[in-house]
């Protein structure tokens, strides 16, 4: 085994290790005297320079790859793949932790200020490591390190009820989707006798894997994945989840975590819903765990008065929407999937941030009612948390429209043959649209309260710091650039992908 | 080998029934504690020695006097008896359940050839040969569990220490 | 593969043999303790009891009389002949079971302790019942089970000062298993190194011994094993689960008759077991000098055999006295005494004794590429 070169290939995590046990180092003995807001600030600050530095790696890795270097050819059995893609978010998920570090350090939820950091740092790895693992033990322990992160992050206000319980159902759920899913790896595991992906689906191609085991493996696997990317009917932890757990927590869960997942989805099921002989039945579940999700997301949300609550089944339904994608089949289906989880994470980590900056200025859980006349207090805030807003409603020319065209199309375009409407996905597409339609209702009550009405404002002016302000308006500009510009990413994707 | 592979299955299951069915906890952690006992003996019919030393070493002899040190020391070890242990909905889960495992499991694997794989059964890798592997091809997944569990003392110091403050 | 009857009698009767020493020397380990104890307190100990007609006889009865060997025969004998009382307060199926689950883990490690060698032909091979590959592993997981006997036994009987054993010994015994298993690694390491490839087999360990006992090249590895020891045989100064002064008997103070000699029997089994781990691990098992000469070899042969086992046998016999020695010396730690020493001291010097003999195993073994 090549020790230096593993080192190369794994600097990025490295550097960001080291920053973790600095900052936590730091904590415990030099800051140890001071006021838990200072704390907080110094520790954010050395974990944004650790992130920094490993996101500078991330982009030299992705140079040298993108040049045709040959230094991270080795993919160690595919625990560690450095392609063009896989480095692109890999990157992408520093960035986001870069902004969820902003979010969080302003409301700490209690003294344990450079755990709370620690954990985000620790899951941002593990989602680096999941988007780079084409191998099915190094996928499981990033998951594992990925969830277990984020149960703690979720259970982080021990002196808080709710979000204790909130930890305590995601802890028990994730626990079991886990099972889930390691009975479906073993199973994959026994059929193809093959651990890295690839040898994976030349076996599954080949017709050496028993297609029967596959299915089953492929089965167990939709399960435990559906629990992590929050698909009806594995949903239930998602809305107690967001709503109780700290913001900046759910927000990272609703993004970061998502973009991780999807990636994988694609990775291991690409291939095979394309190749294997039992595509069909694989298919006809996956879109039954899709209408689940988007019937059952959308109408949830309908009746929720908690924002945060609402945003939760809104991502349950945009789960639904990303699986369309899936069930595409095809390298189209693959881009859009890719496509619309990274626009999507843009817009839902903007909107729960802001989210989060009125829940700590409110002192309490927002409701819709408390952003009443919000607009005429603080109009900066109230314009970035539209745009975000509409991205996931999907009105153009917002990203989240064409993210939503792109699906929609790839399923369409997945069986060119077919002519009625009842047949292929056409059906599939209009559930979709209808429920688009259906979730207009409850972001246009959000922004209507915004916006609209005449009350006088609950809320304060609200001082938001620079950093947050800077972490919105670069989420927001995001969110609009690859509305107008989509053809860049796309591209980028579609190029890698093939 | 069979024989004893069913009556050991058999065991693991109960063991792991009783664990969820019974009231008392102390009692549901002897019954978890027979689950991975005969969770060893499987492990043991499948020629994996090491794997079941480790799994009496760590399950038994950690996790499960963790697991009564824990409960002793908690106050009501009989929990609340006016709560029902099975959920409402108890019944159309198992239907459920049942349904998909007769419709969807049984078929398949009933179906499949049973090939036995030829590279799989002369397969007899020594405790060395877990080693290298562990710390040669898969070391890169090794030092995610590392963190992995660094990720779990870190939530584990939160999650004991008192919010307020010691 | 089929055996033949004689076979399995015969490994029955060696089984049966070596279960049967064992508790033999834990009742002669009772003796002792006492005998050691006044011998360190400036006392006489047991010299009267005596049996009817062995003790009659001229000069060997009285001999025997006044070293106290019958003193185990009428031990044995009371604790078997006593009422056996099982109050009504306990859970009886696991007030029943602690006293077996205590014992059972100490017999079950004999079967895999080397305990002599048999050369024939040059060739040297163990006598053990099973020649595990995984022997140390098998000694922890089983020993690690030990504990249980005490836990059930706190719990079942259902009042509060065998209770507070219980938490007490599954706390302790969580603590020092950490320190017990990686200050041996550094052995493994050793023994492992390029060239001599042991396993983790119990007897290529001692053979392996053979140029220089363990003690001598890893002194701080062995008495933190030494330590853990003492901690998971609930040992003083670490025997807080029982502490009579403080819990009157802690884990058995419902205890009384036979299973009360049960626990007592095992904690001494448990002591000889611990020795003899001990001995292989460190003190080179049946190899008669700590370091290598080739004037001094055990024999081929049935002397050899015998002179081998004699040898191990005097080693743990030293180190059971060495238990005892500790015993009557130390006073008790306090509670959180042990768990501070358990963490906060053991944990952290078993990893620096881990690193450093990675190190210095590194730097003696010849670079190869």
């Amino acid at each position: 085994m090549n020790y230096p070169q593993l080192f190369l290939t794994t600097l990025p995590e490295l550097i960001v290790v080291l920053g973790m046990f600095v900052a936590l180092g730091f904590d415990y003995t030099k800051y140890k005297e001071l006021d838990p807001q200072t704390r907080s600030n110094k520790v954010a600050a050395l974990s944004t320079i650790a992130l920094m530095l490993g996101l500078a790696g991330v982009v030299w890795q992705f140079l040298q790859v993108t040049d045709g270097s040959k230094t991270f050819s080795n993919s160690f059995n595919g625990q560690v793949v450095l392609t063009p893609l896989t480095l692109w978010f890999k990157g992408l998920i520093f960035v986001l932790a870069l902004f969820v570090v902003q979010f969080a350090k302003t409301d700490v939820p209690n003294k344990h200020v450079s755990e709370y950091f620690g954990l985000i740092l620790l899951s941002t790895l593990g989602m680096g490591f999941l988007i780079t693992a084409q191998n099915l033990i190094m996928l499981f322990v990033s998951i594992e390190l990925i969830s277990l992160s984020l149960y703690g992050l979720t259970a982080f206000q021990t002196d808080k009820k709710f979000s204790v319980e909130a930890g305590i159902k995601y802890f028990t759920i994730g626990g079991v989707s886990s099972a889930f899913l390691l009975f479906g790896l073993s199973y994959l595991f026994g059929a193809t006798n093959e651990l890295s992906f690839e040898g994976i689906t030349a076996a599954i191609t080949s017709g050496a894997a028993p297609q029967n085991y596959v299915l089953i493996a492929s089965a167990f696997l939709v399960v435990g994945l559906g629990f992590k990317i929050a698909a009806a009917p594995f949903h239930l932890w998602a809305p107690d989840t967001y709503q109780c757990g700290p913001v900046p927590v759910a927000a990272w869960v609703a993004s970061g975590s998502k973009i991780a997942s999807f990636f994988l989805l694609v990775q291991l099921f690409g291939p095979v819903l394309e190749t294997s002989e039992q595509k069909e039945t694989l298919i006809a579940g996956i879109v039954l765990v899709s209408v689940l999700s988007m019937v059952l997301g959308n109408i949830g949300a309908l009746r929720q008065s908690c924002v945060k609550r609402l945003l939760a089944y809104s991502s349950i339904a945009h789960a639904g929407y990303i699986l369309i994608g899936l069930v595409a089949a095809n390298e189209d289906g693959s881009i859009s999937v890719l496509f619309y989880a990274v626009i999507y994470s843009l817009a839902t980590l903007g909107a729960f941030a802001t989210i989060g900056i009125i829940d700590s200025r409110l002192g309490r859980e927002a409701q819709i009612d408390d952003f009443n006349g919000t607009w005429k207090q603080n109009p900066g805030l109230s314009i970035l948390f539209m745009i975000f807003i509409l991205s996931l409603a999907g009105i153009p020319p917002l990203s989240g429209f064409f993210g939503k065209f792109y699906l929609f199309m790839a399923a369409i375009g997945s069986q060119p043959e077919i002519a009625s409407w009842s047949e292929g996905f056409y059906w599939l597409v209009a559930v979709a649209l209808l429920m688009s339609a259906v979730s207009l209702f409850y972001y246009v009550k959000v922004l209507k309260a915004f916006l609209v009405s005449a009350d006088t404002p609950k809320l304060p002016s609200i001082q938001i710091t620079k950093a947050e302000g800077a972490g919105l308006l670069l989420l927001a500009v995001l969110v609009v650039y690859l509305g107008i510009y989509p053809t860049g990413l796309v591209e980028f994707i579609a190029a890698s992908l093939g | 080998m069979t024989v004893a592979f069913y009556i050991m299955a058999a065991i693991a299951v109960l063991g792991a029934v009783m664990a969820i069915a019974l009231r008392n906890v102390v009692h549901a952690v002897f019954s978890v504690l027979l689950f991975f006992s005969a969770l060893a003996g499987l492990f043991i019919l499948l020629l994996a020695e090491f794997i079941a030393v480790v799994q009496v070493l760590v399950y038994i002899g950690s996790v499960g006097i963790l697991m009564l040190f824990a409960i002793m020391l908690t106050t009501k070890v009989t929990g609340d008896p006016t709560r029902k242990l099975l959920s409402r909905g108890w019944a159309w889960g198992g239907l459920v359940s049942g349904a998909l495992l007769l419709a969807f499991l049984v078929p398949l694997i009933t179906q499949s050839k049973s090939e036995s794989n030829s590279q799989l059964s002369n397969f007899n890798p020594s405790v060395k040969d877990l080693g290298l592997t562990l710390m040669d091809p898969y070391f890169a997944s090794v030092g995610v569990i590392a963190l992995l569990l660094t990720a779990g003392l870190i939530a584990a110091v939160v999650a004991a220490s008192s919010a307020s403050g010691e | 593969m089929t055996m033949e009857v004689t076979d399995i009698v015969w490994v029955i009767v060696k089984a049966a043999m070596v279960a049967i020493a064992l508790l033999s020397f834990s009742n002669l380990a009772v003796l002792a303790e006492r005998k050691v104890s006044s011998w360190i307190q400036g006392r006489v100990g047991p010299n009267r009891t005596t049996l009817p007609l062995l003790g009659a006889i001229p000069i060997l009865g009285t001999g025997l009389t006044r070293m106290g060997l019958f003193q185990p025969v009428a031990d044995g004998l009371k604790l078997l002949l006593k009422e056996d009382p099982v109050p009504d307060h306990v859970n009886k199926f696991y007030f029943f079971l602690a006293p077996v689950a205590s014992m059972i883990p100490a017999i079950t490690i004999v079967v895999v302790l080397p305990f002599g060698q048999i050369i024939a032909d040059g060739v040297a091979s163990p006598l053990v019942l099973a020649d595990l590959d995984i022997g140390i592993l098998f000694i922890f997981a089983v020993s690690s089970l030990g504990v249980y006997g005490m836990i059930l036994a706190g719990w079942a009987s259902n009042s509060k000062y065998p209770f507070l054993g219980g938490i007490r010994s599954s706390a302790q015994m969580i603590s020092y298993e950490l320190s017990m298993g990686l200050s041996i690694l550094p052995v493994f390491m050793w023994a492992n190194a390029p060239g001599a490839e042991t396993g983790l087999n119990l007897f290529s360990l001692v053979q392996h011994q053979q140029l220089v006992w363990g003690v001598i090249f890893m002194p701080f590895s062995a008495l933190l094993f030494l330590i853990s020891i003492f901690a998971e045989t609930n040992r003083l100064p670490f025997d807080m689960p029982e502490s009579e002064s403080e819990l009157v008997a802690g884990f058995n103070t419902e205890y009384g008759s036979f299973k009360f000699g049960l626990f007592f029997a095992a904690e001494y089994a448990h002591i000889i077991v611990g020795s003899g781990v001990f001995t292989v691990l460190f003190l080179g098992g049946w190899h008669p000098l700590p370091v290598y000469s080739s004037a001094i070899s055990l024999p081929e042969g049935s002397v050899g055999t015998l002179l081998s086992i004699g040898i191990f046998l005097v080693k743990t016999f030293l180190v059971v006295f060495f238990f005892m020695w500790i015993r009557w010396t130390l006073p008790r730690f306090r509670y959180d005494q042990i768990m501070k020493l358990g963490w906060t001291m053991m944990l952290p010097l078993a990893l620096v004794n881990l690193v450093l003999y990675a190190i210095i195993l590194a730097l003696m073994t010849p670079v190869t590429h």
